[in-house]
This record gives C-alpha cells, structure tokens and sequence, in this order.
C-alpha cells in the first residue's frame, strides 16, 4: 500500500509559513470544469456568481499571526461544520515522527521524550513537502526535515557561579538545530521548531543525544498534526426588544445582564440592544425570577415545605420586576455564523481557514472527476 | 504483539490500491433510487452532501450512515422525484453548488485578508502600528 493521500490538495509554490494569495492555487469553477457536451453539465442551473456573491459574504473581526475572529454569512450549518471539522483534522502539518535516541541519560524515557518532540510544532509550510511513505523509505528533503538536540549538562566537578552547588539544566525547543538532508539550497528561512518551549531538565552530567525526522502528516492521524488549537464556531446572536423598557426598568436591565449587551438611549432614557454580539445567550434578561407566592387564604398547601413556586405574568400584562420574558426575544441568526480559530505556529490563522476551504472544494471536484472519468462505466448507471 | 490488529493510522487517509474512491449503484427495487459509496470520506462531507441535496426540491430522500467506525466508508442513499432527475444528477448538482459555494467563499476570504493588508498598511504609515489589531470599517 503507497502511502500518499491521493488527492494532494495542492501544486502551489513554496511560501515558508507565509501567505501568498497568487498561489491559492484557484480551481476553474463548475461551468468550465465540465463541457456543455456534458450530460451532467445540461441539468445544472447556471452558477450565478453575482447571486451567491450576495448570499455568501466573510469578514475578518480580529486578525493576528496566530487568531483570526470572523464572521460567515449565508452559508449553513454543516458547511460551518465541515470546514470546523477539516480545519481540525484535514489540514497538512509538519511533525516529528520518527526520533532516533543517540544517547539519553535524562530522567525521561526515551518514548515520553519522542512523544514530547511530536507535540512541539515544526514551523514549516506543510504544503510544500511531499508524503514520506512510511517504514524504511530514505529521507529525502522533499518530504523530510531533520533536526538533531544535543545537549550535555555541565558535571557535578563544574563550578557554578552562585557557590559550587551544581543545577539542572534546562532543554528548550530552541536548542534543536535544523539539518539539511541533502545538497538542496538552503531556504532563507532555517526551519525550526517552535521556540520557547522545556522539552526535560537534566542534572549534572546528564545528556541527550538524538535526531529527529518530522514529516507531513493529517490531524486525522495524530492530533500532533493538528494546525489549530481551537477551530470553533457559532451562531450569532439575535437580541431584540419587542416592547419599550424605559426609567427604571431600563436600568434594571442594563445591571442584569453580565455580558453588558443593553444600554439606555441618551434623551429617551429607552433600554436599547447596544453590543448583541456579545450575548451568550445565557437567558438572565429573561429568566423569570421565582418571586414569593402571596399567601391571600389561610389553609393555603404547604408544598412539602416550599413556600414558593414559579409565577409568570399573564399573558398580556407588563413586565413585572420580576423578568423581562415579554419585551426580550432571544434568538440567534442560523445562517450567521462566528468562527474562532487559533493556530498552533505552523500557518497564520487565516491561511489555515483558507487551506479548509481549498480542501473542501477538493473533495468536491474530486467526486465530480470520479464520476466524470466512467460515466458509462458499469456502476454508474 | 498486544497491537497486532492495530489499524495503521493512515487508513483513514489513504484510498488503498484498486479501491474506488466511488461507487454508485441503483436500486433495483425502488423508482429513481441508488447508493452511493465513498471511500475515505466522513461525517465532514457526507452530512455535508445529505444537507445540500435536502435543499433539492427535487430530492425525496437522502440521508447517509457510517456502517462501521473502522472503515473508513460512508454510504449515502438518494432518491429523487422523478425518472427525469436521476439521484447521479441531484449528486452532482449538490456537489457542484457545494464546490461553487466554497469557491466563493475563498474568494471572499482573500479579498477581506487583502483589505486588513491595506489597513494594516496605512496604519503602519500613519501611526507606527498603533491601530494593529483594531477591525477596520465594515465593507456592509
Ligand atoms: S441572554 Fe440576555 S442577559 Fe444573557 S448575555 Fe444575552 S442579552 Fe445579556
């Protein structure tokens, strides 16, 4: 069995953990994948790109290196789910696989300190590497980067300069040096690992030793291989006032909710819906309060010692102090969708929702050339 | 060894050898009804595929299942409203609107990457990076 992902997402140029848009690698829409000679093609209603333009929009609230926060609109649930789910799982990184232990004398085991190597993320652009079949298969630099640690602890005869009294010595990520695998020209970047990262802590005289191989790999393997460190979505909130909250009220308001989404209009003193993203939903604005019940007769149950139960106002009444159930509706947008995605180092976050997309099409224009290549086929009736 | 019927890990990811990645049968039973089968495929797109070809009016019935968690296999059953509809049609059409939505999305996201670009530049010129971070106007 080969080991390779037969649909390689992608043919695009180099970019070492960068961006580069002219290299997104766009594929011919539907209409020109398929000539009009096409039975397929015949049925299909024309693509209108204007229209879905309209329908489909995106925009990017928070960008940073490692977060993006945006909103998705006009597309559904499950394609808000798929992309969350390839984000997590079906995006390609770079990760060590195979460690190759020279010399350990740390406290940890030469598995625990391979498995710790495996989660520190190699920053590398995935998509420029290859597969590496697994098992003996030589590295090549096509679909390997290797990195040797080595390391030595000063001995217990070392003078230190706080009064003889020898300490640990501390291994972090940074200390693993990249090694080019063969006469290949050297990118400008050095690959490397993500800094800033305690990989053991030796005592005096104590060493490692080891090379390290990191390949292309799929979350979907080991979470190792996973770009993101949360890849979440939800829906947008709705928040609405159905009926005027003014004075008091309005105020009372404005304190109860402890996402700070209401405040009072200048001049009118009316309760308005100031920051509805911010809602959780959480239902304090309209929660009814149990209030007291009144006792008017005497002989009045007393319900296994509760002397209260759950009062709602009656259909038409206002408000009472007691909730806001009938001036507040609470809803969410189900075609409104508010993704946050973080990255673990190995592509800015953008670019992985990008890479979601990108896949996902794949997939797509997979299928569609399966059935494309054996239509009259015997199984495609 | 304890881990001999172990499943290699990449088997959820790799079309073996002489394996179609689809299949397609009719059913011989019912009216403008067939199977699909998709290999190395999950929940991710599958349900991805049942939804949208629910929004088919020409669609009567499509739902999906997994028929065992070791094999990386989704079956997808379609029966459309019609002989003139065949369930191979309603499949393409839902996988071409899927692939044309994910398009447009792309584009929309390339386009919104650029705009901070242009934001972040003009901030960077104008105050040192100051209002780095800070959304820019909304484009609707
Ligand atoms: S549900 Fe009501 S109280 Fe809770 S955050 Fe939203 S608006 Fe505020």
């Amino acid at each position: 069995m080969r080991y390779c992902r037969e649909e390689a997402p992608s043919d695009r140029s180099v970019a070492f953990a960068g961006y580069d848009l002219s290299s997104s690698g766009r594929l011919p829409l539907m209409r020109e994948d398929y000539g009009s000679g096409s039975r397929i093609a015949t049925d299909y209603e024309p693509f209108d790109g204007a229209k879905e333009r309209t329908r489909l929009w995106v925009r990017m609230l928070v960008q940073t290196a490692d977060e993006v926060v945006m909103d998705v609109g006009g597309v559904h649930a499950p394609v808000a789910n798929a992309l969350r789910r390839i984000m997590l799982v079906e995006v390609p990184t770079m990760a060590v696989e195979y460690v190759t232990v020279h010399r350990n004398s740390s406290i940890l085991h030469d598995e625990q300190l391979a498995h710790r190597l495996g989660l520190v993320p190699v920053l590398a652009d995935a998509r420029a590497f290859a597969e590496r079949p697994p098992g003996s298969a030589a590295a090549t630099a096509r679909d390997t980067l290797r990195f040797r640690l080595r390391v030595e602890a000063p001995s217990e005869t070392t003078s230190t300069p706080n009064g003889g009294r020898a300490q640990s010595t501390a291994v972090y990520s940074d200390q693993i040096e990249w090694v080019p695998l063969d006469a290949a020209p050297q990118p400008a970047a050095r690959p490397r690992l993500m800094p800033g990262i305690l990989l053991a802590k030796l005592a005096p005289g104590q060493a490692i030793d080891l090379e390290m191989d990191a390949v292309k790999g799929y979350g979907q393997e080991h979470a190792k291989w996973s770009p993101v460190a949360t890849a979440a979505y939800r829906m947008a909130p709705r928040v609405q006032i159905t009926r005027d909250i003014i004075g008091e009220q309005a105020q009372r308001l404005v304190r109860l909710c402890p996402m700070h989404v209401f405040d009072i209009e200048d001049g009118t003193g009316r309760a308005v819906v100031r920051r509805e993203r911010d809602c959780t939903r959480c239902e304090e604005c309209v929660r009814v309060v149990r209030a007291p019940v009144i006792d008017t007769a005497d002989d009045i149950e007393e319900d296994e010692g509760e002397g209260e139960e759950e009062a709602m106002p009656p259909e038409d009444a206002a408000d009472t102090d007691a909730s806001f159930a009938r001036s507040i509706r609470l809803g969410h947008d189900p075609e409104h969708f508010i993704f946050s995605v973080e990255s673990t180092g190995q592509y800015r976050a953008d670019v992985i929702f990008l890479e979601a997309l990108h896949i996902l099409k794949h997939k797509c224009v997979r299928l569609l050339q399966e059935i494309q290549r054996r239509p009259e086929e015997e199984g495609f009736g | 060894m304890a881990d001999d019927n172990l499943p290699d890990r990449f088997e959820a990811v790799v079309l073996p050898e002489g394996v179609r990645k689809l299949r397609y049968e009719p059913d011989t039973k019912v009216e403008h009804c067939g199977t699909f089968y998709i290999e190395r495929e999950d929940h991710t797109l599958a349900n991805l595929i049942r939804a949208q070809l629910l929004r088919d009016d020409n669609v009567l019935f499509a739902a999906y299942r997994v028929p065992h968690p070791l094999e990386h296999l989704v079956v997808l059953r379609v029966q459309t409203r019609s002989a003139r509809y065949t369930p191979l049609e309603a499949f393409c059409a839902a996988l071409a609107a899927l692939k044309n939505e994910a398009h447009v999305l792309e584009d929309e996201l390339a386009s919104e990457v650029q705009r901070w670009a242009a934001v972040r530049q003009t901030a960077t010129s104008a105050t040192a990076g100051a209002a780095v971070g800070a959304p820019p106007a909304a484009p609707r």
